[in-house]
């Protein structure tokens, strides 16, 4: 099958361009081919000067998240037989861009420092035996949601789509806030203080319950709902 | 979660959303649906406002509304401007807003409820109805103008093959509607609250101001207000359901979404007839 | 033309942020939280790497009815009785205190049964069901919540930062720390350190179906062998049986986890066959990873595989509920490329997956350089000739956690030694030369060259003359790598990055193929078709290469001998 895609990829080196403009390529759509497997034929034949992020190429780490058609999804997971014959390709929203398809992804962990996004167990210190794990009930609801938050990638695709992370530079966003749910609902956790930390307006009151996080998590993550479950109260402990 | 401003914000904008909701769609239907606009003259008011249950219905809508709107603006602001000291700057003007705006209403309906006289205090002051008028005019100028360039922005996009972004997910239009919707109408209201208080102390240019609304140019508008206090309405029930029952908010709720955009514009069909037919 | 380089001192580099870095950092930190600690990632920190990409478990005796030695002497019967005795123990007796700890204080939610205690579950070659896990997706747990802790803690972190050579001391003394190169700007940093860990992963993708990220060729090995240490096992490259083949998309490769064999599911040829009754009728899908990738191998190579040239796992048997509700991610992952794993087969192809062989450590991960720790797959020796399911994640995890010990311990006896500047500038001078180089070769396609000798030639069945073969190949792609050019701009140049991870790829594929056409027999993962027998009178003995020696050492047999059956 000889098909051929065009991409329209947005292109910008801050240190030399003045501003991003858009250039195109046409590549050869090889079968299975998906929007990365595209952006390596371009990089590899075509412009060796083409940047942008990848790892595992297998939807797992996260690296490679970026607006395609103007929809945030992972590059690697996205097939070119399922997009037309011309394919437009940005990086993510509300981030600094350091080259082309690449984001500069220190704002949106700095944010998801904020949270105090680590677990706190009985006893922290690797220079301590571990004790005996918990046991924990699967079967409880607030468990259920907390395996459904831990499964975040931290790939910024929620980020990028939320207007809200566009409109207010304070506000924590989807990931970071998911996180604190996560951890706000795992009872194995000893750090009361949590919802404390996310009930200002930059944490998960800022939240406009668009959802716009939830449509485009590429690993099934809804961020709307742990924010509002962290809203009304619905976690572990006392806060 | 610990009681702050900004949660108890959240928990009344919810609340007092849900206990309006009857009010307003009540209001409605008597206004655009069992009346045209155009014959709710002072006469039609006197009517209403001589029963305490009307006085008590309206003067609770008006609280209501003027704070979920007060709220609600807090919000907008918030995500616009991030300097706190105008936030807290525009807090204190909002508050002001809805402070005076519920006395002016509460007079209203006051001293209507005591009965109408044939001339009040500003009677004279003739450049009212014209002001009234250009300020629902603008109101209108700024929402046909909007609509006209949201259009151009997206059959632009569309010839030019650029993608649509963020436009591409139901939320985002639902919440962008829901916010739109929200500032129209709380516009609306202050501008409401105004003539309404014609009555007490115009009440020779009430009814000149009621029939001005009815020129062409504001039309739309009336049809657009119909239609936004039922989108809103609905969304904000949709909301409720999205935050309080599905915990599990899928991205099924599309489906929702269309459900409510759907169901307004049914539902402003019979307004519309009411509208062209009477008056 | 020489753009120099700025300096950092620290205590502890670490060089990889995957499970072994990670839990090196924090073991070291928490020890000592005064030590300097640096970790380099040439991905991004937490994300890049393979850890992530684990999706079976982890193996640990945590059951009162398993034990340490039942688990040591599966290890040692899947190695083929290759493993390193020492270091086989060092990670069956750690790997429960390690699965506390990743519970108890990193925050890892492992997967419970109803009763809520730790569920685990049955993975190949194993006396007794004792992989724990989260999901089919432990990799990302595990290296997210590892992550997290980080943020606890006041850890350097250097992303998308390359390595590019170790750095000797000055006086001999073992290695002085790293030169560094930071991708996103093309600046260069010498990084002096008390204490340097080598934890970067292996180098699986010299083939032409591979499982680990891409960014992996080998750095570390290619980097130690160049510093001069011993590296051991270099032959014994682990071929998955199951790897997804998904049309020309770079996802051909990646794995469809060990846990669906373990479930039950089947392997059938073209003709629908269960292949495995004619090779292990015993165990058949449930034989060790060697077994099974070579079957499938030879299923293909007989002409029994489909015209795209794998074979078909089945899981649908189990179950459509059942398969979608315990393996998510790779329902998921199958449909993307049209495949229904809970109704049907999909096609997938045996595909180089880990190495076993790697630098020679001992049980603190200590090198024959003082200054140099290895961790994790960088490491060679724990697993002998072929590696369990489960203990891939087990020895980084256990093996990092050590590493952070002795850190905490080297930094504090060993000094900041002086560096060899002529070193430094060599590796800088190597570095840019590609950049100012006219009309070169495209390193990419040199890159596609070697994953296909390799794969033909030093592959899952391999013989003499082919591997000699493989050798003079590899022998001109270096020359010719000598030769890459890359555009002359040093921000994020990713065919200047190319250039260098193909300089790599190339080292440690010459070194696969050496050590793969000096053992004569067949064992683990290394199979000879002109010597299709394991011979342990001869060649009971591990393989090294060191500064273009080889040599042979035999494999110390401390705590199991071949003829030791297993313990009741």
């Amino acid at each position: 099958m000889s098909l051929r895609t065009t991409f329209r990829i947005l292109r910008y080196d801050p240190s030399t361009d003045a501003r991003p403009r858009w250039a195109t390529y046409t590549i050869e759509s090889k079968p299975k081919f998906s929007v990365l497997d595209g952006l390596f034929a371009i990089l590899e034949t075509q412009d060796g000067t083409l940047g942008f992020r990848y790892s595992c190429r297998a939807g797992m780490c996260g690296s490679c998240a970026m607006r395609i058609n103007g929809r945030e999804n992972l590059a690697c997971r996205v097939r070119l037989e399922n997009l037309g014959s011309t394919v437009t390709v940005e990086p993510l929203r509300s981030l600094p861009i350091v080259k082309d398809l690449a984001t500069d992804m220190t704002p949106f962990f700095e944010k998801y420092r904020k949270v105090d996004p680590f677990f706190v167990g009985d006893s922290p210190s690797f220079a301590e035996p571990a004790p005996e794990p918990l046991r924990v009930d699967p079967s409880r609801p607030l468990r259920q949601d907390a395996n459904r938050a831990i499964d975040c990638i931290s790939c910024g695709a929620c980020y990028s789509a939320c207007p809200t992370v566009s409109a207010n530079p304070a506000y924590l966003g989807p990931a970071a806030l998911n996180r604190a749910f996560a951890l706000a609902a795992d009872e194995r956790d000893r750090d009361v203080d949590r919802l404390a930390r996310v009930s200002g307006p930059e944490g998960a009151y800022g939240c406009r319950s668009v959802g716009n996080c939830v449509s485009v998590c590429p690993a099934g993550v809804a961020p709307l709902a742990a924010i509002q479950l962290l809203r009304r109260g619905k976690t572990v402990g006392a806060s | 979660m610990r009681a702050n401003a900004t949660g108890v914000a959240w928990w009344y904008l919810r609340i007092s959303g849900l206990l309006v909701i009857a009010l307003v769609l009540g209001h409605l239907f008597v206004m655009h649906y069992a009346n045209a606009p155009a014959s709710t003259t002072s006469a039609f008011v006197l009517v209403r406002w001589s029963a305490s249950f009307w006085r008590y219905f309206d003067w609770v809508l008006l609280l209501l509304a003027l704070t979920h709107g007060l709220v609600g603006m807090r919000n907008v602001i918030a995500d616009a401007v991030s300097s706190r000291l105008v936030r807290r700057a525009s807090d204190g003007v909002l508050a002001i807003l809805a402070a005076a705006f519920l006395a002016i209403g509460s007079l209203s309906i006051v001293n209507v409820g005591h009965g109408l006289q044939t001339r009040g205090v500003l009677s004279g002051a003739a450049w009212i109805v014209p002001t009234l008028d250009a300020l629902l005019g603008a109101l209108a100028l700024v929402t046909y103008l909007a609509f006209v360039a949201i259009i151009v922005t997206f059959v632009a996009r569309g010839v030019l093959k650029l993608p649509i972004g963020w436009w591409q997910l139901h939320g985002q239009w639902a919440w962008a509607l829901h916010r739109a919707t929200g500032i129209g109408i709380f516009f609306f209201l202050l501008v409401h609250v105004l003539d309404l208080a014609l009555l007490p102390l115009a009440p020779n240019l009430y009814d000149a101001t009621v029939a001005s609304y009815a020129n062409p140019f504001l039309m739309p508008m009336e049809i657009a207000l119909v239609g936004a206090v039922i989108y809103h309405a609905l969304n904000g029930t949709r909301l409720w359901i999205l935050e309080f029952f599905d915990q599990h908010t899928s991205s099924a709720a599309v489906g929702t979404f269309a459900c409510v955009v759907l169901a307004t514009l049914v539902l402003v069909l019979p307004s519309i007839f009411v509208l062209v037919r009477g008056g | 033309m020489n753009p120099g380089y700025d300096e950092l001192t620290c205590d502890f580099l670490i060089i990889g942020s995957g499970g072994a870095g990670l839990m090196a950092a924090l073991h070291a930190y928490d020890l000592n939280p005064k030590l300097k600690i640096v970790v380099v990632a040439k991905g991004l920190v937490g994300k890049s790497g393979c850890t992530r990409l684990v999706q079976g478990g982890f193996n640990a005796a945590l059951d009162p009815k398993d034990s340490v030695e039942k688990h040591f002497f599966d290890t040692i019967k899947g190695g083929g009785f290759l493993n390193n005795q020492d270091l086989a123990w060092a990670l069956v007796s750690d790997a429960p205190e390690i699965i506390r700890k990743l519970e108890t204080k990193v925050g890892v939610f492992f997967d419970r049964r109803p009763d809520g205690t730790i569920h685990q579950k049955a993975f190949a070659g194993q006396s007794f069901d004792r992989t724990v896990h989260r999901g089919d997706l432990t990799g990302i747990e595990i290296v997210s919540r590892l992550h997290d802790q980080l943020f606890a803690r006041n850890i350097m972190l250097l992303d998308e930062t390359r390595a590019l050579e170790l750095i000797p001391a000055q006086n001999g003394d073992g290695i002085a720390g790293a030169l560094l190169l930071h991708q996103r700007t093309g600046a260069f940093t010498l990084a002096r350190a008390r204490t340097t860990l080598l934890a970067t992963g292996g180098g699986p993708r010299m083939y032409k179906f591979s499982a680990p990220s891409i960014e992996k060729v080998g750095d570390g090995y290619a980097m130690a062998y160049r510093a001069g240490c011993d590296l051991v096992d270099m032959e014994m490259m682990q071929f998955h049986p199951t790897g997804i083949l998904a049309g020309a998309s770079r996802l051909s490769g990646m794995v469809l986890e060990e846990g669906l064999r373990g479930a039950g599911a089947y392997l059938l040829n073209a003709n629908g066959e269960r292949f495995m009754q004619r090779y292990d009728p015993e165990r058949m899908e449930r034989a060790t990873r060697d077994v099974v990738s070579r079957s499938a191998y030879l299923e293909i190579m007989e002409g029994r595989g489909t015209p795209a040239g794998g074979v078909l796992i089945d899981a649908s048997h189990l179950g459509a509920d059942f398969v979608a509700k315990t393996f998510p991610g790779m329902v998921r992952r199958c449909a993307e490329v049209g495949y229904d794993l809970t109704r049907g087969p999909v096609e997938v192809t045996p595909t180089a997956h880990f190495h076993m062989g790697g630098v020679a450590i001992d049980d603190r991960c200590c090198t024959s350089k003082p200054g140099l720790l290895v961790a994790g797959e960088d490491a060679g020796g724990v697993h002998g000739a072929n590696r369990l399911g489960g203990n891939g994640v087990a020895e980084s995890c256990v093996f990092g956690a050590r590493a952070g010990v002795t850190a905490a311990h080297t930094c504090t006896e060993r000094a900041l030694q002086a560096v060899d500047a002529p070193a430094v500038e060599a590796a800088l001078d190597a570095a840019l030369a590609p950049l100012t180089r006219e009309g070169g070769e495209n390193p990419f396609a040199i890159r596609d060259r070697v994953q296909t000798v390799m794969w033909e030639d030093v592959g899952l069945v391999r013989n003499g003359p082919q591997i000699a073969r493989a050798r003079v190949t590899l022998d001109e792609l270096a020359e010719r790598v000598a030769t890459c050019a890359a555009p002359n701009e040093r921000r994020w140049n990713l065919t200047w990055q190319q250039v260098l991870d193909v300089r790599n790829l190339v080292t440690v594929a010459s070194l696969t193929a050496r050590s793969a056409e000096h053992r004569t027999e067949t064992r683990g993962s290394h199979a000879r078709s002109d010597y299709p027998k394991r011979d342990d009178e001869r060649w009971l003995v591990n393989i090294h290469l060191q500064e273009d020696r080889i040599f042979e050492a035999p494999v110390a047999l401390t705590r199991a001998k071949p003829d030791a059956a297993v313990p009741a």
